[in-house]
């Protein structure tokens, strides 16, 4: 479980890998904020609470990790530790939670790599022999 | 594919591009509704997502597309 | 440059605050807002490609967070591959075009590389989702969704052209501004004023566009929408589309390189025109992963030798130093040399670099 980088020449490439879906969207936040901030740990200061609505769940992640980039790009601000609840209903996939973090303090933490999109280029989700696996090519 | 790749290099350029997938990328383009001579690709070219970075694709008004791909995240 | 110049992620300049309706203007009407508000002057335009407005631009179309993204961010640099930097000109191959360019060697320089920041990189993402949507819709099939496309005549497809119409404004503009704060660098550290300073916008250039442009097709002129992804538009002499000052011999075309070794300024053609829809190459092109680049070497040694060699970099980051490494990127001088060769463009001349600014 957890997360790693794979190589794209102008991209980053990212697998997460967690048990269930909702854990998944959970380990994904913090794998972005490690590529924007150079896996500096993120304090859980602020609680945020989300509710997306998507036709797949790869859709849903994309939304997700874009709500958490224009976050990043307008505040500075990091997600860390979330709890986050995602599910199909009918043909509709849902995310609902809250996430904790807190602005990146440029003193003290550099930012590693602007993220400049999330991408659908070899983008799945998919369900494994022991829980869910998500591949994420991230524009830089 | 509804017409031609052209990828302007040279002889070195061509061997790097042997096993890049920027290549596939060229051909995927190729495959764009209402694209008019060819799917282009310029000697900086490399993998992108969905267009290869360094490509140029022209549509036609009436029956060609619009793809936000092929300009990417940072427009302009 | 670097204190007047905002560098890297989350930089500002308080002076620069944009209400609501600045934010209206400035995306309808791109570099011309900013001339409006004293950056620059109105001569300039016409050295900026399409005078840098695109028609059809519509502010409404963008969501509520690409305006929150763009607000703060004009006037910025930005990070990554973008940057800023002092250059001379170290060869000449075209003395005609470099005189109409207003290119003398040893002339001081400098190339501005950046774009519309947060604010077109989500109207991107607001688009793909809905482009997903309209390829299914209009029944077209695709080997790779991130080619999600819709027909230019359909709703989707005009709505995102118009949207990334805006984008392109809010990038003109931005480019404007930080023009203007270089020329007032230059004449603060050289303590001159303005007029004395020439310093003049020889040409701002798009290399992630679609547009609608004019072509002969089977001997007929033919309106065609030219996405340039990572390419810059190359239009020949005599062309409308290329500024009235260049007219005899041809758009200007900015190559890129990297921080150590060279960029150039090379001229459109008309073979342009016949093969390639009037484009060119945009730079060097990766050849490296940034991974890869950060682990090729410690970036304060790389720093120390660039500064031995008389190139000094400021940058927000020590990590955008490594990764943007000149090994990282193919030699330019290959890229220049096929387009060169091949007649879709032609060089001018050959700029090395003294100062880099990196975010």
């Amino acid at each position: 479980m957890g997360f790693r980088f794979f190589d794209h020449t102008a991209d980053v490439g990212l697998e997460v890998n967690a048990s269930t879906v909702s854990a998944l969207f959970e380990e994904a936040a913090v794998a972005l904020s490690a590529v924007l901030s150079g896996s500096a740990p993120v304090e859980p200061r602020e609680r945020v609470s989300v509710s997306l609505t998507a036709c797949s769940v790869e859709q849903l992640l994309v939304d997700w990790l874009v709500e958490l980039l224009g976050r990043f790009d307008i505040e500075l601000w990091l997600a860390g530790s979330g709890r986050l609840v995602v599910e199909q209903r009918g043909d509709r996939w849902h995310l609902n939670g809250a996430v904790a973090g807190a602005p990146l303090d440029p003193h003290r933490q550099s930012t590693a790599l602007p993220v400049k999109g999330i991408t659908y280029h070899r983008l799945s989700v998919r369900q494994t022999a022991d829980g869910w696996r998500a591949t994420i090519v991230l524009d830089v | 594919m509804r017409v031609d790749g052209i990828v302007y290099g040279d002889a070195a350029m061509a061997k790097d591009l042997r096993d890049d997938p920027s290549l596939e990328q060229l051909r995927n383009v190729a495959h764009l509704p209402g694209i008019v001579g060819a799917s282009l690709a310029m000697p900086d070219v490399h993998w992108g997502y969905g267009f290869p970075i360094g490509g140029v694709a022209a549509t036609r008004l009436a029956d060609g597309v619009v793809s936000p791909g092929g300009v990417g995240y940072d427009i302009n | 440059m670097y204190r007047n110049v905002p560098t890297g992620v989350g930089a500002r300049r308080r002076d620069l605050r944009l209400s609501p309706r600045d934010m209206r203007a400035v995306l309808e009407r791109g570099a011309a807002w900013a001339v409006s508000r004293g950056y620059g002057s109105e001569t300039e335009l016409e050295r900026v490609e399409e005078g840098g407005c695109l028609e059809g631009a519509d502010p409404d179309l963008l969501s509520t967070r690409a305006l929150e993204r763009g607000r703060p961010q004009l006037g910025t640099l930005g990070s990554g591959n973008h940057f800023a930097e002092l250059q001379y000109v170290a060869e000449i191959y075209d003395e005609p075009a470099a005189t109409a360019f207003g290119l003398r060697l040893d002339q001081v320089t400098c190339m501005i590389h950046s774009g519309s920041r947060g604010l077109g990189h989500q109207v991107c993402q607001d688009h793909l989702r809905v482009m997903l949507d309209a390829s299914r819709t209009y029944g077209i099939a695709l080997p790779d969704r991130q080619l999600c496309c819709a027909p230019l005549d359909s709703p989707e497809g005009r709505r995102y052209l118009a949207a990334m119409s805006a984008a392109a404004n809010f990038a003109f503009a931005n480019r404007q501004v930080m023009t203007h704060w270089v020329r007032e660098s230059v004449c603060e550290a050289l303590q001159i004023a303005p007029e004395a300073a020439r310093v003049e916008t020889l040409y701002d250039v798009c290399h992630n566009i679609a547009k609608l442009e004019t072509f002969e097709i089977d001997g007929r002129p033919e309106r065609l929408c030219v996405h340039r992804k990572g390419a810059t538009r190359a239009y020949p002499p005599g062309h409308p589309g290329t500024p009235a000052p260049y007219r005899h011999v041809g758009q200007p075309v900015l190559v890129p390189g990297d921080m150590g070794r060279y960029s150039y300024v090379l001229v459109g053609t008309a073979r342009a025109m016949r093969e390639t829809f009037g484009s060119t190459c945009h730079g060097a092109g990766r050849r490296m992963s940034r991974r890869q680049a950060k682990r090729a070497g410690d970036a304060r040694v790389l720093l120390g030798e660039l500064r031995d060699r008389g190139i000094h970099v400021r940058a927000a980051g020590l990590a955008t130093v490594a990764e943007e490494r000149p090994e990282a990127y193919k030699d330019v001088a290959d890229v220049v040399r096929v387009v060169h060769e091949a007649g879709v463009s032609t060089r001018v001349a050959q700029l090395r670099p003294l100062a880099v600014i990196k975010g």
